[in-house]
């Protein structure tokens, strides 16, 4: 049983990730280090880098306000608040840069209001950072909402009593605990976001040394039929996602169990 | 305050561009539905669910297999299956698509078995059910494996005593246990299996009439101009995928 | 013969949690594994049933050796302390699950669940799930789950653990009225020494993975072998002393025989049991009440002695006399039955 399972485990996950890394590996360290380090390379995988510590702060703040007001504010429309939350679960990632094409594109009403101020948000860093939040919206709101809702309001009302302030009861009673969902929801925001594909090939215009991220780079060398570049550049996003991955299950299991 | 702001968020950045998009399709659906037809759109949707259904199969069977061993099992390298099995939510699909570019290409270490067996993997449909199977691997391993965790094994124990084979413990006893998990699993991938995009491009090239799915065919019809087409397309699949969610028990969705 | 165990050990990871455990039940027999939590009672039933696999050991069923056998083959009937009903079966599935597994024609196995379900007194019940019923009625549908495939023997697992003390003590009593009436050779795990002594022929103590005695009730009750037996099965002070000159031993403030083979001078400590403290009022008496808890007939009296703390039992008529800080003096029962244990 356990056998099988882990000969289609190699085959299916752990093999064609050995293959990227050997491909990378082809032309030696030097031939790696040279592939990354061309300069639409090196803006490419900085520009993913950068948009996704962004759109991390983002969904933190935005996060944590959207789980609080799901958690403590019983407002009309909470439930209809609650399942837009979630759809960009299921909404596939493609479909959120068309989305966002329609509402904000240079056709569309919005869009040319926009573009009339001089300001770019489809095909531009706005647009990007936008449907990178979309894509990322659930992940902090769904880690912290479980914590908040598990936060007793006794242990503020405890704090008041004891004569605390509002900014010593945010930062000594609601934080400490939140941190730890914060961190998971951060994580795989962050994960999410650097790899991100689908939204990026629609909505980012593409346009090498400027709106050409990590992801779609690697598409770009995978067409040109350099399959050493992409692996290398490959490497680097992976490794950069799988730490994230890792940060958020060693804080999910923070006593190490087993 | 802090709640305005956060449903303004919410509201603006998912659900009126959903509305945009409705609109912009309610303005010309003669349009929508003559370019989904023409373009080959339906036959595109059409290989998405196939490859769904292959993925629930796919999944189902070894997802439990999987689920078992990981929940149940101590062994030397279950550790690697663990980190394994969850490597797919954070690679991005691109690198996936590449991974089996590199593994079934020329040269690649798998090509000359599937040269022996006859299958062209790369641009035709085993890529397709490959870059599939791999995106949705987590899913019904992670569920049923966390299902196996809660329950325990006193109810096993207990059709054991009774005299229940392995087989019988596993039919009467485990499985419908796990029927939560499985519905549970199969919603999320086939939500998956339907939005995969970055994989599906690479591995299958888009290939009208042979390889080209719904999400393709959406970039496609973005990059020949044929807006009409993508926007319904695209409405499509968010309804599907909207509706699939609905399905899903509330705290189930996280675990994307 | 029963059930024979010899010599099993057992260990998981680093622990021993077996060291050689043998024990017998005779056919009908109803023996009762006493013991603290983590003393490996459990491990030893689960090894009967073939539910865990003994390092080294043997285990025979009827004059059977089973030991290769899993526990499917066994025919044990296994109740377990949090229930393990089948939460996806209605409680006549869950008890005719056994007639069905060995293929009995599912009119007669339904037929047969409902009767047992009766005969537990569940009868209007078994067309319920499992979540639909009390704690104890549970039990009661796993009882008569593992009875429905006529088992050779009955191994309980703290059946009564997981309930409330009312609860328990009536489905104590009812579980012995139904092994007088069904005979089945049982086996019941329980930390709980009251449980064990109300309803079992015999009681084995069970510490640190090793027996550390095997006795009917009164013997356990009236000759425990170790200090931990005599501290197990009920309400003690511990004293702790020297042999004096007169050959007695004064600890806590009183005197009391030796057994024999201790000489003048040795420490030794004595575990005396409460109902066997007499007290007298005695305004110049050295024990001084601290506290008077009635209870049923009886009441438990705190003390101090010699500015050592005892507890003592006696009759509610006699308590009532006492007032807190009032002085008396304390003797042991005669025949009073003191071990003392070297410490």
């Amino acid at each position: 049983m356990r056998a099988s399972f882990g000969v289609w485990i190699c085959a299916l996950v752990v093999l064609p990730m050995l293959a990227v890394l050997a491909r990378a590996a082809q032309g030696g360290f030097a031939g790696a280090w040279e592939a990354i380090t061309r300069p639409a390379a090196v803006h490419a995988l900085g520009l993913s880098f950068g948009l996704s510590l962004i759109v991390v702060g983002i969904d933190l703040i935005f996060g944590l306000a959207t789980a609080w007001a799901l958690v403590r504010w019983d407002f009309p429309g909470r439930r209809l608040v609650s399942a837009l939350v979630d759809l960009p679960f299921a909404v596939p990632t493609l479909v959120a840069g068309i989305l966002l094409v329609v509402m904000l594109g240079p056709q569309s009403t919005l869009g040319g209001a926009m573009a009339g101020l001089g300001i770019d948000v489809i095909y531009a860093w706005p647009g990007m950072i936008l449907a990178l939040c979309f894509v990322t919206l659930p992940f902090v709101v769904r880690a912290v909402e479980p914590v908040l809702e598990e936060l007793d309001p006794a242990e503020e009302e405890a704090a008041r009593t004891l004569g605390a302030g509002e900014a010593l009861i945010v930062r000594q009673v609601l934080l400490p605990p939140l941190l730890p969902a914060l961190a998971v929801g951060a994580g795989q925001s962050f994960a999410r976001a650097i790899g991100e594909f689908g939204a990026m090939a629609v909505l980012s215009g593409n346009v090498p040394r400027e709106t050409l991220v990590g992801s779609v780079y690697v598409l770009g060398e995978v067409e040109a039929g350099d399959s050493v570049e992409a692996a290398a550049v490959s490497v680097v996003l992976l490794v950069v996602s799988i730490i994230a991955q890792l940060v958020v299950s060693q804080v999910n299991q923070p006593w190490g169990q087993e | 305050m802090v709640t305005a702001a956060a449903i303004l968020w919410v509201v603006g950045l998912v659900g009126v561009p959903l509305g945009a998009l409705l609109l912009a399709v309610g303005a010309e659906p003669a349009q929508v539905v003559a370019e989904l037809v023409e373009q080959g759109g339906l036959d595109a949707l059409g290989r998405s669910i196939v490859l769904a259904v292959f993925a629930v199969l796919v999944g189902g069977v070894t997802g439990t297999l999987g689920g078992l061993v990981l929940a149940r099992q101590r062994f030397w390298g279950r550790a690697v299956l663990d980190v394994a099995v969850d490597l797919p939510l954070a690679v991005s699909p691109v690198i996936v698509g590449l991974a089996f570019v590199i593994l079934y290409g020329r040269g690649g270490w798998l090509e000359p078995v599937a040269t022996a067996l006859g299958v062209k993997v790369l641009f035709a449909t085993p890529g397709l059910f490959l870059a599939t199977a791999f995106v949705c691997l987590p899913f019904f391993v992670r569920e049923v494996a966390l299902v196996l965790e809660e329950v325990g094994t006193s109810e096993e124990d207990a059709a054991r005593t009774l005299g229940a084979s392995e087989w019988q413990v596993f039919v009467w006893v485990t499985l419908p246990q796990l029927r939560g998990a499985l519905r549970v699993g199969t919603l999320l991938t086939v939500a998956r299996a339907l939005g995969e995009f970055g994989a599906v491009l690479v591995l299958g090239g888009a290939i009208e009439g042979r390889t080209q799915t719904a999400t393709t065919f959406v970039h496609t019809m973005m990059e020949e101009r044929h807006d009409a087409g993508a926007f319904g397309m695209s409405l499509i699949l968010a309804a599907m995928t909207v509706l699939l969610v609905q399905a899903l028990p509330t705290g189930a969705r996280t675990k994307h | 013969m029963g059930i024979v165990a010899k010599n099993l050990h057992k260990q998981f990871g680093e622990t021993q949690v077996i060291r050689g455990v043998s024990l017998s039940v005779d056919r009908g027999e109803m023996v009762s594994l006493l013991g603290p939590s983590g003393g490996g009672k459990s491990t030893v039933l689960r090894i009967l049933a073939g539910l865990e696999r003994a390092d080294s050991g043997e285990v025979w069923l009827d004059g059977q050796r089973v030991d290769h056998l899993d526990a499917a083959s066994r025919g044990v009937g296994f109740v377990f302390q949090h229930y393990a009903l089948f939460r996806h079966m209605r409680v006549v599935d869950n008890v005719a699950f056994g007639l069905k597994v060995r293929k009995v024609n599912p009119v007669e196995a339904r037929r047969r669940a409902e009767a047992l379900l009766t005969r537990v007194g569940l009868g209007g019940l078994s067309e319920r799930w499992p979540d639909e019923l009390s704690g104890g009625q549970r039990q009661r549908v796993a009882l008569a789950r593992a009875l429905a495939p006529e088992p050779r023997v009955l191994l309980l697992d703290e059946p009564f653990g997981a309930l409330d003390a009312r609860v328990r003590a009536d489905l104590r009593e009812w579980l012995r009225r139904l092994h007088d009436e069904v005979g089945a050779t049982t086996v019941l795990v329980t930390h709980d020494q009251e449980e064990a002594l109300s309803v079992s022929d015999r009681v084995i103590l069970v510490k640190d993975g090793l027996i550390e005695q095997d006795g009917s009730p009164s013997e356990i009750v009236d000759a425990p072998r170790t200090e931990f037996v005599a501290r197990f099965v009920g309400e003690v002070n511990v004293v702790e002393g020297v042999v004096g000159a007169d050959g007695l031993l004064s600890a806590g403030g009183l005197s009391m025989r030796i057994p024999a083979g201790s000489k003048v001078g040795d420490r030794l400590r004595a575990v005396l049991r409460s109902h066997e403290l007499h007290l007298e009022l005695d305004p110049r008496g050295l024990g001084v009440v601290r506290r008077v808890v009635p209870l049923d007939d009886r009441a438990r009296v705190e003390l101090s002695l010699n500015g050592a703390s005892l507890v003592a039992r006696v009759p509610r008529a006699q308590a009532q006399a006492l007032t807190i800080g009032g002085s008396v003096t304390v003797a042991l029962h005669e025949p009073a039955r003191v071990w003392a244990i070297e410490g």
